[in-house]
């Protein structure tokens, strides 16, 4: 079957998924008394005496598919539910942090997804030699820290003692800068790093990149190791292949051999995790986020879980599962690009 | 005489793996004359196949080539292979000897098209010839430029730069449609019907015998001296098995290639081979032309080969024991062990390949 | 006589497996990484077993329960290694409000385990049960199964978790135990479908089919063949795992959603020293002990169980056994 006929039937699998998941998160929610759902529309303390009318107010007390489909609509349309503790409503609330996050994202996917498949296919084919090995260690040492953790002893070593990457994502006179609405600072895309350059400030734009610095360097160690070792073994696998083999007696170089066959099957399996790898970074990252008090939608998530703020967790929860299934249908449609083979299914 | 277009002399490989040391070729002595189809038969594990690989000097890793020599005649040059650069081989390998492999789906690549994996070849072997092809069509200035640039310098730096920008680089396709009507003309020849459609299709959407077909095609594309054949009908349908061979017969007759013919199956060989070599364990036992070989087949192994061909109304023979392991390969003769006729020397000293007639050789010492 | 023949028979008939044995027995000690990872995590085990005696309990400030951390004073600052606070000598200092870094780190070890093993064991248990029933059935269960992990395995897990204990809390149940709970939920379906890869692969095998035309009942044929063989990619996934939720349960506990207040925890004791990563102006390093000591423990914990899973990988996986 062609191309279009599959993304077709892969377009149409999505909304049952995507119906799976706002059911699972109303699943959990239904978990809670009705008071305590009832509390989660509270803009006001007074209200806290008269829960009856809040019940009554959103139909809480109603049968569940109704209540269900009230929710849906409250969620994706009127972008009612919930309030949060700073009585924000959640889904502005959340959409306010989400540059920071996606800001953090972008400079470390690439990082990771280069690093990542370039030591992989060395490593490959330098198999069992000093690179593969130290690759190998990288990639186990980043498994291992506690990402938290790692970033504090960076912290420690390059703002407490050395004074090079501070945390947080710019300075605090840079801060009275853009945080006060009557300075000419306009934002325009909310990342400090390109509207820097749209505000005519680049010195703001680079005082952006050295904060970010310490954030990309704790996700990328974290997150390479796993495209390493995927590239690492989908490319031996490839490699012992009989097609390679074939192209070598076809009196193809090398490097011909390893760029234009094998890579070509080993990138495969790595286009599919690094898709979902990026899904992941843009939804936020919790800890990361905290550590370094980027006030991205992870962080907003973290403390919200310690209050707890049911409603902010509920809807966060919610969209990360979105922004996954929509990472994975487009990994997916990519996958049957890259491998003609797929489409047969 | 015709002379010898290969000529395999002592030829020692080893594979160093987890459990041990395989001597998996053992002092091979093979000749191949010009314009002949040599036939290679033996039991899976004997070393056909990686005597074939040899020759191109592509045997994976853990295996090492360890002695000997492989003599080519290049142009009425004799060189061996084995003390020549990659640069040398890469040449030689696609456009004077060439390989069709025993798999066919396996050997081409699943993720590009059989134009792509056809056009490779010219790409690598004939560039040279394909440019100045397209340097007699209409070009526009910037096309005309460009390709006198490959022709003379087609290292440059500018060169690669601007072969990876995305619209620029559409002069690339002016080559692409060049070699695409060479490609056509070659898969007609492999008795493809309708080659316009295939060559657009992906390889799991061939059959077996298109398949190989197409693998026919890549290792015939630059007319090669020699070509290799590796069990080439092995993974095929009967039916198609007939048809691949009948195509193999008629492009030999066509380009004049010399074929080593590595197979298991002593029918093909009658079929299609003017000489054979018998291989058994690591060693070539046993060399004569087809006629003589099954009329007077001299060494053991080949006699009993013979014998365990079932036939209706005749008892079944097989030969006794298993072939052994090649890691601690038996002393002296390697078929000593099943071996009915063996004698106490046979045990101590291997034979060496003696030529009995013009015709026939052995490696026994019976003889 | 019979006996004997008998048992000659069932020793020739273990040859095979005892010379598999013997083979991996090589693999393992030609891995000098797996030999570490298992040093790393025995170490551990030790230490654990040990707490009693090395890290005795018994301060009153721990209100008889031995999991909490003793809080030698009151004061906010932590103490350097070595210091001694009201009489208790602290080997590795104390962190803020003076909780006994030492006492935590090594109870910390018994912490560990038993959030891994109480996560992965049910996790494992659920996804292998789940998991092997709808591969050998197939059909509508099987579809059911898929569906449904397919929404779980489509959150980031963290995340999931969050919401789990967020709702999980606020019904009664203890957080630590909610957080735990959390990761069972969210870890069983990445169980469940490597078993059931696994048990659709192998019940098309011949022997399968063998099996049962002999008359082996479904049960006895999923015990005995599917699950013998399919159990190598669990084992690698589980070791791999105990490190992982460590991690997690102490990210989250960092985050003030896991442990409780003094709870001796690995986590615990680096969300304890955030307030003093930055030292003092004059110097930046002066509570360096504070989550440099704890980090190293978990770090080395969870580096010894990669370790081990990754040399598990090189050593079980049947394809790559033989390279």
């Amino acid at each position: 079957m062609g191309l279009k006929t599959y993304i077709i039937r892969r377009l149409l699998l999505l909304i049952p998924t995507l119906i799976g998941i706002t059911l699972l998160i109303f699943a959990i929610m239904q978990f809670l008394p009705v008071n305590i759902r009832a509390m989660m529309y509270i803009t006001d303390i007074k209200e806290l005496d008269d829960l009856p009318k809040l019940i009554e107010e959103h139909g809480l007390a109603q049968p569940v598919y109704i209540q269900y489909f009230r929710w849906l609509k409250e969620v994706f349309v009127d972008h009612t539910f919930g309030v949060d503790r700073y009585n924000q409503p959640v889904f502005e609330a959340i959409m306010a942090r989400l540059p920071a996050s996606v800001e953090l994202a972008i400079f470390s996917i690439p990082f990771i997804i280069f690093i990542g498949i370039v030591f992989g296919t060395t490593a490959a084919v330098h198999k069992d030699k000093a690179f593969d090995h130290t690759t190998r260690l990288l990639a186990i040492m980043g498994t291992s820290l506690p990402s938290f953790w790692l970033g504090i002893v960076l912290l420690s070593i390059f703002f407490a003692g050395l004074g090079w990457f501070p945390p947080q994502r710019w300075g605090s006179n840079v801060n009275l800068y853009v945080s006060n609405p009557s300075s000419s600072w306009k934002w325009y895309t909310h990342f400090i790093t390109i509207d820097g350059l749209l505000n005519g400030r680049p010195d703001i734009t680079l005082d952006g990149l050295r904060h970010l610095v310490l954030p990309v360097i704790v996700l990328t160690l974290l997150n390479i190791a796993l495209i390493m070792r995927v590239m690492r073994s989908s490319m031996l696998e490839a490699l012992s292949k009989d097609y390679i083999t074939a192209a070598k007696a076809k009196g193809l170089t090398k490097k011909e051999v390893i760029n234009k066959h094998a890579r070509k099957n080993a990138l495969i399996p790595v286009v599919t995790l690094s898709g979902l790898l990026a899904a992941g970074l843009l939804t936020g990252v919790v800890i990361t986020e905290t550590v370094f008090d980027l006030k991205g939608v992870g962080a907003y998530a973290a403390e919200s879980a310690a209050v707890p703020d049911i409603p902010v967790i509920l809807t966060y929860a919610l969209l990360s599962g979105f922004v996954f299934v929509m990472a994975n249908l487009i990994v997916d449609l990519l996958y049957a690009y890259l491998d003609p083979r797929i489409r047969l299914d | 005489m015709s002379k010898n277009l290969l000529t395999i002399e002592d030829l020692i490989l080893r594979f160093y793996t987890y459990e041990g040391i395989v001597e998996a070729l053992d002092k091979v002595n093979l000749k191949i004359k010009d314009g002949e189809t040599l036939g290679v038969v033996g039991e899976t594990g004997c070393g056909k196949t990686v005597t074939g690989l040899s020759t191109l000097v592509l045997v994976p890793p853990p295996g090492k080539i360890e002695g000997g020599h492989i003599l080519f005649d290049k142009k009425g040059k004799t060189v061996d292979l084995l003390s020549q650069d990659e640069a040398f081989l890469r040449d030689i390998r696609g456009e004077d000897i060439s390989m069709v492999f025993q798999d066919p789906r396996s050997a081409l690549n699943p993720v590009y098209t059989v134009r792509e994996q056809i056009s490779e070849v010219f790409l690598h072997h004939r560039r040279r010839e394909f440019i100045e092809q397209v340097l007699k069509r209409p070009l526009t200035g910037f096309e005309r430029k460009i390709y006198e640039k490959m022709l003379e310098n087609p290292e440059s730096f500018t060169l690669k730069v601007i072969s990876k920008i995305p619209i620029i680089n559409r002069y690339k396709r002016k080559l692409k449609d060049e070699i695409s009507s060479e490609v056509i003309r070659v898969l007609k020849e492999m008795q493809i019907s309708d080659p316009e459609r295939v060559v657009d299709m992906y390889p799991h959407e061939l059959s077996g015998g298109m398949a190989q077909r197409v693998v026919i095609a890549i290792a015939l594309a630059c007319n090669p001296k020699l070509l290799i054949a590796d069990e080439p009908t092995t993974n095929l349908d009967v039916t198609i098995q007939l048809q691949i061979l009948n195509l193999i017969r008629e492009l030999k007759r066509k380009f004049g290639s010399t074929i080593e013919y590595i197979t298991h199956d002593l029918g093909v060989v009658a079929e299609m081979c003017d000489r054979v070599a018998v291989m058994y364990a690591g060693n070539i036992v046993e060399v004569a032309d087809v006629m003589e070989l099954f009329k007077n087949p001299l060494h053991p192994y080949t006699k009993a080969l013979l014998e365990s061909i079932p036939r209706p109304g005749k008892e079944f023979k097989s030969i006794e024991g298993t072939v052994p392991s090649l890691i601690n390969p038996p002393k002296g003769c390697r078929f000593h062990e099943r071996c009915p006729y063996a004698m106490e020397i046979c045990t101590k000293e291997k034979p060496v390949l003696k030529e009995i007639t013009k015709k026939h050789s052995i490696q026994c010492h019976l003889y | 006589m019979d006996i004997k023949s008998k048992l000659h028979e069932f020793r020739l008939g273990m040859q095979p497996s005892i010379d598999e044995l013997k083979f991996t027995a090589t693999r393992i000690k030609s891995s000098p990484l797996s030999i570490v990872g298992a040093a790393i995590v025995i170490f551990f085990i030790i230490l654990a077993l040990a707490a009693s005696w090395i890290a005795p309990p018994g301060h009153p400030s721990q209100g008889g329960n031995p999991y909490m951390m003793p809080k030698f004073g009151i004061l906010a600052t932590p103490q350097p290694p070595g210091s001694t606070v009201k009489g208790n000598y602290a080997q590795f200092g104390t962190t803020a409000w003076q909780y006994d870094i030492y006492y935590g780190c090594i109870w910390g070890s018994r912490s560990a385990f038993r959030v891994g093993i109480l996560v992965v064991i049910p996790s494992l248990l659920i996804g292998l049960a789940l998991g092997t029933l709808a591969g050998y059935y197939g059909g509508y269960l099987d579809e059911l199964l898929m569906r449904f992990t397919d929404i779980i395995i489509a959150f980031p897990s963290l995340i999931l978790c969050m919401a789990f204990i967020v709702v999980l809390v606020p019904i009664g149940i203890e957080r630590l135990d909610a957080v735990m709970l959390a990761f069972v939920i969210v870890g069983w379906p990445s169980y469940a479908r490597i078993i059931r890869g696994e048990a659709l692969r192998i019940k098309n095998e011949d022997y399968i089919e063998a099996a049962k035309s002999i008359g082996c009942s479904d049960f006895r044929v999923m015990l005995k063949h599917i699950l013998p063989n399919s159990i190598y990619p669990v084992v690698i996934m589980a070791s791999l795992d105990i490190g992982t939720i460590v991690l997690g349960v102490a990210a989250l506990t960092f985050l003030g959603l896991g442990a409780p207040e003094g709870w001796a925890d690995w986590g615990q004791l680096i969300a304890y020293s955030r307030n003093f990563i930055y030292g003092k102006p004059t110097d930046p390093y002066c509570y360096w002990y504070t989550f440099i000591i704890p980090g190293l423990f978990i770090s080395f914990f969870t580096l010894g169980w990669n370790l081990l899973g990754d040399a598990f990988r090189d050593i079980l996986d049947p394809t790559i056994r033989r390279k």
